[in-house]
C-alpha cells in the first residue's frame, strides 16, 4: 500500500515537473539519441544534453533550441512547447494623467499586451483629476466658449459652469463645489419662477386647474412648496365646489393643505345656507339656483319632499253685492 | 651540355673589380635583413559564444587561425546570453569535450566572462568549477558578493 502511495506521489512530482525544465540526461555515456528522445532536450557539442536556456524555444522538428523572435524575445528556461513559449513583457506605461496597467505581465507569441487605463485624481487648480477615455486619460475639466468650464460627472461632461460674473439679472450662481483659480464656478439659475413654469414641477398633476404661486431657488433646486393648484369643480359632500391644494414635491402631486374655495352647487335635495356646506333643504326653505337655501316667502311653506314653497290664502272682500271670500293657493317654483 | 659564355676582357675585368669592391658590402647588406623587427602582437580577440552557437563560433579552425596570427596577443572565449539550463553533468561535459580541447590549441587562448549555470549545480562538480575559474571564467558572478 505504501509503495503505491509513494509511486503516485512520485508520478505527481514528475507531472508537475513536466511544466518546468525537462529532465535531460547528463550522465557520462549519454548519447545524442538518448538526449533527443526527451521533449525539450537538445544535444549540443558545447554542453551535451541540455534544455533550452532562457530566451530560446525548443524546435521539435530540428531538435534544437532557437532564439525567440525579436518581437517576442523572452522565454523561460526549459521551453518545450515551441515558439509559443516566447513572449514579450508587458509593462506599466506612464501616460498623461495616469498609467496603463497591463492585464498580464507578458504577452505570448502573436498576442498583444492588454491594458487597463488608470487615471490620476490629482489634477491642477480645477482639482478634478482625469478620467479614462479609451487608452488615454483626459482631464475632468474642459473649457466652454463662454469663459466657463464643463466638469466630468462620472458619465459625461456637465453643461457649462460659469463664474458669478456671468450670471444675468434675476439669476444667481448655483455652485457644485467646483473651483478654478480660487474662483467658484457653477450654473446660473433664475432666482424665482412662476410655479406654472418652474423646473421640476409636474404641471400635469393640476389637470384642469390653475397653477399659481412662485417657486424660489433653494440651493440648486427650486422650492415648490408654495405652488398651488386651484380647480373649479371637485366633488364635495352633497355638492360640488372649488379646491386649492399645495404641491407635494416628494410625490409630485397637489395634495397638501387642500382647502375648499367656493361651493358651486349642491345636489338635488340639498342647499347651502352658509355658502360652504350642502345640507338637506330645511322646512320652509327652498333651493334658489344651484346651491342656496332661501326661506319661503311670507305666507308660504314647504315641507317633505316638496321642492317648492306653497302659499295658501283667502281674500275676503265686500262689494255692493255682499261679502265674498276668494280662496287662493299656488306654488313658488324653485329656480 | 656545358654552356660557355664569352665575355669580352674589359668587361670581365670590370666585373672582377666590382666583385673586389663589393665584397665587403655584402655582409653588411645581409646583416641589415636579419635585424628587421618581428611583428609585435598588438591586439586581443574576444570570441563570444552562446549555448546555441558555440560550436559554430568556436571552431577549432577559427581558434587555430587566430592563434597563428602573429598580431594577436590573446584570444578570449567569452560566453554570452544564458547558460541557465546547464546542470552539473553539462558543466563537466563542456569542460572535457568542448573548452579544454580548445584551450589546448594555443597558450594564447583563455577564458573570460561569466557562466550563469543553474544555481547549485557548479558546486556539485567542484573540480570542474575550479577549472573554469582557473582559466579565466566566473560562475554565477551576480550572486557573489
Amino acid at each position: 500500500m505504501l509503495k503505491h502511495v509513494l509511486f503516485i506521489f512520485c508520478m505527481c512530482l514528475i507531472s508537475i515537473g513536466a511544466n518546468a525544465m525537462p529532465n535531460c540526461p547528463t550522465a557520462d555515456g549519454t548519447t545524442q539519441t538518448d538526449c533527443e528522445q526527451i521533449t525539450g532536450c537538445v544535444w549540443t557539442i558545447a554542453s551535451g544534453c541540455a534544455a533550452c536556456t532562457e530566451n530560446n524555444y525548443y524546435d521539435s522538428s530540428s531538435k534544437t533550441c532557437k532564439s525567440c523572435p525579436s518581437g517576442y524575445p523572452n522565454s523561460a528556461v526549459g521551453s518545450v512547447n515551441g515558439i509559443s513559449d516566447c513572449y514579450k513583457p508587458c509593462e506599466t506605461e506612464t501616460i498623461t494623467g495616469g498609467k496603463r496597467v497591463p492585464s498580464s505581465d507578458k504577452a505570448y507569441h502573436n498576442t498583444q499586451c492588454t491594458y487597463t487605463t488608470q487615471c490620476d485624481n490629482d489634477g491642477g487648480d480645477c482639482d478634478l483629476g482625469f478620467h479614462p477615455n479609451g487608452d488615454n486619460c483626459v482631464s475632468n475639466v474642459t473649457s466652454c466658449d463662454n469663459n466657463g468650464f464643463k466638469f466630468y460627472n462620472g458619465t459625461g461632461f456637465s453643461d457649462c459652469f460659469v463664474s458669478s460674473s456671468s450670471c444675468g439679472s434675476g439669476e444667481q450662481l448655483v455652485g457644485r463645489g467646483h473651483t478654478c483659480n480660487n474662483i467658484p464656478y457653477g450654473v446660473c439659475k433664475t432666482s424665482a419662477f412662476s410655479c406654472s413654469t418652474a423646473p421640476g414641477l409636474n404641471t400635469s398633476a393640476c389637470n384642469g386647474g390653475t397653477i399659481s404661486g412662485d417657486a424660489t431657488l433653494n440651493g440648486e433646486t427650486y422650492n415648490l412648496s408654495q405652488c398651488t393648484c386651484e380647480k373649479e369643480s371637485v366633488p364635495v359632500s352633497n355638492g360640488n365646489a372649488g379646491e386649492k391644494c399645495f404641491y407635494n414635491a416628494s410625490s409630485n402631486i397637489f395634495n397638501i393643505d387642500c382647502v375648499q374655495t367656493a361651493l358651486n352647487s349642491c345636489n338635488d335635495g340639498y342647499c347651502s345656507t352658509d355658502g360652504r356646506n350642502c345640507i338637506p333643504i330645511p322646512e320652509n326653505y327652498y333651493k334658489n339656483g344651484a346651491r342656496d337655501c332661501v326661506q319661503c316667502p311670507n305666507g308660504s311653506y314647504r315641507s317633505g319632499s316638496e321642492t317648492t314653497c306653497t302659499w295658501d290664502s283667502r281674500t275676503e272682500f265686500s262689494d255692493s253685492i255682499g261679502r265674498f271670500t276668494i280662496p287662493a293657493s299656488g306654488k313658488i317654483i324653485a329656480k | 651540355m656545358k654552356f660557355h659564355k664569352i665575355v669580352p676582357y674589359k668587361i670581365r675585368r670590370a666585373i672582377s673589380m666590382a666583385a673586389i669592391i663589393g665584397a665587403p658590402i655584402l655582409p653588411i647588406a645581409a646583416s641589415c635583413n636579419e635585424i628587421e623587427p618581428e611583428p609585435t602582437p598588438t591586439r586581443d580577440v574576444e570570441i563570444k559564444f552562446s549555448s546555441i552557437n558555440a560550436d559554430k563560433v568556436l571552431t577549432m579552425e577559427t581558434l587555430q587561425s587566430y592563434a597563428n596570427d602573429e598580431t594577436v596577443r590573446t584570444i578570449y572565449m567569452v560566453p554570452i546570453e544564458h547558460w541557465n539550463s546547464s546542470m552539473a553533468g553539462n558543466i563537466t561535459f563542456m569542460r572535457k569535450n568542448f573548452l579544454q580541447p580548445r584551450l589546448n590549441i594555443s597558450p594564447k587562448i583563455h577564458g573570460r566572462g561569466d557562466f550563469d549555470f543553474v544555481l547549485g549545480e557548479a558546486s556539485k562538480v567542484p573540480d570542474d568549477s575550479l577549472w573554469f575559474v582557473k582559466n579565466g571564467w566566473t560562475i554565477n558572478k551576480k550572486y557573489q558578493r
